[in-house]
């Protein structure tokens, strides 16, 4: 017994979606039912079940604690990571986890997330330059500057950790598998606005077309959803922006990264230069 | 005999825009937004052979518009009734959406840091004044459909 963390508070029963290809045609719902403990996440009752009820259930995890992304799956009908979802934060007495929405099933709760990764290839989620052998070389001379405001207008989106929450939620890729998805579009937005990046034009291309950016019509689910806050529908709309002033002719010239001989870091920070404020969210 | 492996489906299709879950308000937006849209167009196409009556006789329009106007018919008078906030919904809605993505009231990218606050939050006061001003539109038509406030003779 490695789980008994905390008093048991109150008993919950699970619903869960239980598909096996090898035996099922359709897929239907096992229920257990567990002593949760303060603390206890939505995974760690999955894998108390998987250790004292029922071994053949299966779901994808790895690192628990919200980094990696494997084990996103509906809970009582949000997207969410199972390690971030506490059981009695949920408040409810019958918990119904389900595998996410919009890709196939593999076993359980453990999707096939290749429609998901296909995507976020087409829209060449890396730097591209337009001398490749700046990316290429072994010893390198230089190096780029970026400002931490110039950081900014693309950190928000480099910490998607593509679990497939937002893709799940989105009601167009519920309806259209062709469309890009949030996921992908906001990567796009990431590298075109990554002032280091050349490939814009092609990314703009790529993404200027009916089952890219147009597709989404600004239902925000995938925004709702998101555990690590990226906001990929505010992505998908400064696309729209960006396109509809390019074909007007009013898109500003896009401000590219200097480059500067590698030398010590602390020579080259500006002197003016404020570390950004956080303010850290108490624990309850 | 050994079954072939396949996986399940687990495909929502035009179904999931209601049973989908994780209905936030923006999204009951959305699907309000297309079955309005769906509606009008329909709407469209009655309107245009109604109306195509007319290039038959005169005679022919008046009896027409004599059983399914909504002056000679309560029930007929709901249903215009419906299309008419199906119209102020859609009209304000699709103003919401032109702003919104444009890229307007909907923020800058910035650093995120817990608890996050996304263009979730930043565009609600922009959707609300849009709805409430879709409302004053919705109490106007009840006094003009049903209370005599319009011009209806």
């Amino acid at each position: 017994m490695g789980y008994d963390m905390g008093k048991p508070v109150k008993k919950v029963r699970f619903r869960v979606f239980r598909y096996d290809p090898e035996k099922d045609d359709r897929p239907h719902y096992s229920e257990y039912t567990l002593e949760a403990w303060k603390g206890m996440s939505v995974l760690d009752a999955l894998n108390e079940i998987k250790a004292e009820q029922d071994p053949t259930l299966s779901w994808r995890q790895s690192c628990r604690m919200g980094v990696c992304g494997s084990c996103a799956m509906v809970i009582n009908g949000k997207p969410a990571l199972a390690c971030q979802t506490q059981v009695l934060k949920l408040d409810t007495d019958v918990i119904t986890i389900e595998p996410l929405k919009s890709f196939p099933v593999i076993k359980d709760l453990t999707p096939d997330l290749q429609n998901l990764f296909r995507h976020h290839t087409h829209v060449k989620p890396y730097i591209i330059r337009r001398n490749e052998e700046e990316l290429t070389e072994e010893n390198p001379t230089e190096e780029f500057l970026q400002s931490p405001e110039e950081l900014e207008a693309f950190l928000q989106f480099s910490y998607c950790i593509k679990c497939g929450a937002c893709v799940s939620a989105c009601p167009v890729s519920q309806s259209d598998p062709e469309f890009y998805g949030p996921q992908a579009l906001a990567q796009a937005f990431r590298y075109i606005s990554d002032t280091r990046d050349e490939g814009e034009e092609i990314r703009y291309a790529i993404v200027d077309n009916p089952q890219g950016c147009w597709r989404c019509h600004f239902a925000q689910s995938c925004t709702f959803v998101c555990p690590k806050g990226v906001d990929p529908a505010m992505a998908i709309q400064y696309l729209k922006r960006d396109l509809v002033l390019m074909s007007v002719g009013m898109k500003k010239e896009k401000k590219r990264a200097q480059k500067a001989p590698l030398g010590a870091p602390t020579d080259r920070v500006p002197e003016k230069y404020v570390p950004p404020e956080f303010t850290i969210a108490k624990p309850e | 005999m050994e079954k072939k492996k396949r996986y399940y489906p687990n495909f929502p299709g035009v179904p999931g825009w209601i049973y989908g879950g994780n209905l936030n308000f923006e999204r009951v937006l959305f699907l309000l937004h297309r079955i309005t849209g769906l509606a009008l167009i329909f709407y469209l196409f009655a309107h245009i052979i109604v109306v195509g009556f007319r290039a038959y006789s005169p005679e022919m329009w008046e009896m027409v518009m004599g059983r399914i106007s909504g002056h000679s018919n309560p029930v007929i008078l709901f249903f215009e009734w419906l299309l008419v906030l199906a119209v102020i919904f859609h009209m304000f809605n699709g103003m919401r959406l032109i702003f919104l993505e444009l890229g307007f009231f909907i923020g800058k990218p910035s650093r995120p840091v817990y608890p996050y606050r996304t263009s979730i939050d930043r565009q609600r006061i922009f959707t609300w004044i849009m709805m409430i001003l879709a409302s004053i539109f919705v109490i106007w038509s009840i006094f003009a459909f049903f209370m005599g406030g319009g011009n209806h003779a």
